[in-house]
């Protein structure tokens, strides 16, 4: 059993279903995080005509930034989890969209790290298939 | 997808549209709980949204401010204009022209 698994994504970060669109941390290594999420049209927003929306998908990206800091707050500084915002898409490509059901494998890689500011790279796989990229900076909200 | 769930259409005009957020949505119980952000990658669709596009990629997108429905005041102003058919600039402004966002999206 993966350590990571028993870890539930809701002590991770703050978004409350149905604006939740990660499911389980399934690996921390090097500052990089390993995220999956199955699309679900009974359980997430921003879903249409069977499928995740663009939107849908980079909220995904964003989510897994989250996790990723909210993993090292947590488990790695002993630090509360934070609310946390997108501060900026760059780059972001995708060459179809998540269908409902599909597990999305998405692996978050951190580039920089300036205080409360993150900037990392995120790529998303459907079966071992790269369906989109993008790099994407947050910051997490001070006390 | 969010019209009617998010926000409503004030008025419109060729490359431009005020809306009204709505505080009581479901997705500001959501994100956050206590504290109410409207998630960036909404704007992002309120633009699609006002402009009849669908999103194929994006080159860059800045949140400058969060929208906060509550303290800033609800109304957001977007104006946009096409630098070709696949590529649109947006800007988001609040009501007194505070720039919240900027994105140079790429669209079909």
């Amino acid at each position: 059993m993966n350590p990571f698994c028993s870890i539930p994504v809701c002590d991770l970060l703050p978004q409350q279903p149905p604006f939740r669109f990660v499911d389980v941390l399934e690996d921390y290594t090097d500052g990089a995080a390993r995220i999956r999420f199955t699309p679900d049209e009974g359980k997430n927003l921003l879903m249409e005509d069977g499928c995740l929306s663009a939107v849908g998908l980079m909220e995904h990206m964003a989510q897994c930034s989250a996790v990723r800091s909210g993993y090292v707050n947590r488990f790695v500084l002993n630090l509360p989890v934070k609310i946390g915002y997108i501060g900026q898409f760059r780059k972001l490509r995708f060459t179809r969209l998540p269908k409902a059901g599909e597990t999305l494998e998405t692996t978050v890689f951190l580039r920089e790290q300036v205080n409360n500011i993150s900037l990392v790279d995120a790529e998303v796989r459907i079966g071992g298939e790269l369906i989109a990229t993008a790099s994407l900076k947050s910051a997490l909200k001070e006390d | 997808m969010l019209e009617g769930i998010l926000y409503r259409v004030v008025s419109r005009a060729d490359n431009a549209a005020t809306v009204c957020l709505l505080p009581e949505s479901s997705i500001y119980k959501a994100h956050f709980p206590a504290y109410p952000v409207t998630p960036g990658v909404t704007l992002v669709q309120m633009a699609l949204e006002l402009m009849g596009r669908k999103l194929t990629g994006a080159r860059d997108i800045k949140f400058i401010v969060p929208v906060q429905p509550a303290a800033d005041g609800p109304e957001l102003r977007y104006s946009w204009s096409y630098k070709d058919d696949t590529t649109a600039d947006v800007m988001l402004c609040l009501a007194d022209g505070t720039l919240c966002a900027k994105m140079t999206l790429s669209v079909q």
